[in-house]
């Protein structure tokens, strides 16, 4: 479904991404795991089209997009949660939602997803009316994966969602996450809770100073030596 | 349990504006009303974009100018009625806005306002080169009597002008806060990368709503040289109209409808008292004190006279239009 072939960005004259290629299946769950400043995150805008490539090709569903605008993008179905959340926050909780769900054309879509995303995240169904900025943290959270969803994307990337949460909230996001994922989106997700994403994720790659250095199952890496020493701290 | 509906707040004040044009037949206060429904017209269109949008443009004076020269020499060289000649002022407006959101909407906060203004100073030299030639710098508007000229003899006619034109831009701005633009605007205003990643065409929101601005500015600008018979590039590409229209906004309330219209009845009436009776006595004075009075106003109200009335009462002049259950 995603396909990247040895990309390579740079900032000015830092090369960040170094020959990076990785494949994300229909329906699969995986999760790129590294330390600060592995380029995670540059990993993740360059796919969702906010940074340009210096060289590569990334592919979604067999047609090539790096040379394609950020909102395109979403139009054809590849939605990303950034990492500071990034809700609207003077927005209530129902515009969020409804400015997510505009890609689609169809209004009585449009309203059924709105239920629908209602139901999956009951607490905002709640607070619908109120104010973004006054949600929780975790419930933020929750919105801008709800947001997301309101596109109907066939595939989500995230980014770092357990960032600043309470462990007992990212379980219940990771929980989301992989719900998420049953109901048939594939997931990209970029981590530093390394161990709850390697325990979910069906394949994941380690990124090390830009570079691809590590891929396997998500319970294999769990047990490889060099992931516990570095990541674990075991 | 159903609630009573109350008629819209905004629709009452509009209203009332509209009635105090009446009250008095004195000239002084009827050129006061015009000044200030004009004023409020040119910050609620920069608010559009400026407020609501956050691009901070400090160079709407472009817009304006054009638009005082579509009009006038047009008028004043071709004998064109002046109701074409706003007409055609307010689509200069719209192109010229696609040629500068096109230059700068790539750019960032204050590299965008920065940019603005540099295109506004561009445009007051190549008008300053072009007129050169002809007889002497100015132009002045001739006077012919009558409505297709655009010309009255009674202030109140124009007061009345300047309130349509208020009322069109209070409607467009009250439209665009109701329409998926209007949403679109104030995320990409919040957080524009946010935006995109939703797949909203941020550049092209942007460049929608800055050109119905940058029409609505121009439009102005005709009516106004109609209104003071007299353009010359200095003064209608002056900076200063483009911090005015900024600031009776900020004052009253960025990225609300009712904000831009409160700061102008506010600051328009100030500004010439400073100026003309106080100034009157000693020139440097009128300004300074004017400047004071705005920097204590942004000072400890810096969300604007807005702010404070919702602080008053929640209820009223809401400034997002939040759905109900």
């Amino acid at each position: 479904m995603l396909d990247i072939e040895s990309i390579n960005i740079y900032y000015s004259e830092v090369h960040v991404l170094k020959d990076v290629s990785i494949i994300v299946d229909d329906r699969e769950f995986v999760s790129v795991i590294g330390g600060n400043g592995a380029g995670k995150t540059t990993l993740l805008n360059s796919i969702g089209g906010f940074i340009p490539l210096k060289s590569g090709k990334i592919k979604f569903q067999n047609k090539e997009i790096q040379n394609i605008p950020a909102h395109s993008i979403v139009e054809m179905g590849l939605s990303q949660v950034s990492g500071e959340r990034s809700i609207f926050t003077k927005m209530s909780v129902r515009d969020n939602l409804l400015l997510g769900g505009w890609v689609q054309k169809d209004t009585t879509k449009i309203k059924n997803l709105l239920e629908k995303v209602m139901d999956m995240f009951p607490i905002l169904g709640e607070r619908k009316s109120q104010i973004a900025g006054n949600l929780s943290g975790g419930e933020q959270q929750m919105l801008a994966i709800a947001r997301a969803l309101m596109a109907e994307p066939k595939m989500l990337m995230l980014d770092e969602p357990s960032f600043g949460l309470a462990p007992k909230i990212v379980a219940e996001v990771f929980e989301t996450i992989q719900k998420i994922n049953e109901s048939g989106v594939s997931i990209f997700l970029v981590e530093q809770d390394v161990h709850m994403s390697l325990s979910i994720a069906h394949r994941a790659y380690v990124l090390e100073n830009g570079q691809v250095v590590m891929e396997g199952k998500g319970k294999e890496l769990l047990n490889n030596d060099h992931v516990r020493k570095a990541y674990l701290g075991i | 349990m159903k609630k009573i509906k109350l008629p819209n707040p905004l629709l009452i004040f509009m209203i009332i504006l509209g009635i105090l044009p009446l009250l008095s037949s004195q000239h002084f206060y009827l050129h006061m009303l015009t000044l200030v429904f004009l004023f409020a017209f040119f910050s609620e269109a920069w608010n559009l974009i400026s407020g609501f949008g956050k691009q901070f443009s400090l160079g709407h004076v472009a817009f304006f100018g054009i638009g005082a020269y579509v009009t006038g020499i047009l008028y004043a060289d071709y004998g064109i009625s002046p109701w074409i000649g706003i007409l055609l002022s307010g689509i200069g407006g719209i192109v010229l806005s696609l040629l500068i959101g096109f230059a700068t909407f790539r750019l960032r906060a204050f590299f965008f306002a920065l940019s603005t203004i540099a295109c506004a100073e561009a445009l007051r030299v190549l008008i300053t080169y072009w007129r050169l030639g002809s007889t002497g710098l100015g132009t002045t508007i001739p006077a012919a009597k009558g409505f297709k000229y655009l010309t009255f003899s009674n202030e109140i006619y124009y007061t009345y002008l300047a309130y349509v034109l208020l009322l069109l831009a209070v409607a467009a701005a009250y439209k665009i806060t109701k329409s998926k633009i209007g949403y679109y605007l104030l995320a990409t205003g919040e957080d524009e990368e946010a935006a995109r990643s939703l797949g909203v065409n941020t550049y092209r929101i942007k460049l929608i709503v800055f050109a119905i601005s940058g029409f609505f500015t121009a439009v102005g600008g005709g009516f106004y040289c109609m209104y003071t018979r007299y353009i010359e590039p200095s003064m209608v590409f002056s900076i200063d109209f483009s911090v005015q229209f900024a600031v009776f906004a900020i004052v009253g309330g960025m990225g609300t409808i009712a904000g831009p219209i409160l700061g102008s009845a506010l600051l328009v009436p100030l500004s010439t008292f400073f100026r003309s009776w106080i100034g009157g006595l000693f020139t440097p004075i009128g300004f300074f004190s004017y400047g004071i009075i705005l920097i204590v106003i942004i000072l400890f109200i810096p969300g604007g006279i807005m702010k404070l009335i919702s602080l008053v009462d929640e209820k009223f002049f809401k400034k997002l239009p939040i759905p109900e259950k």
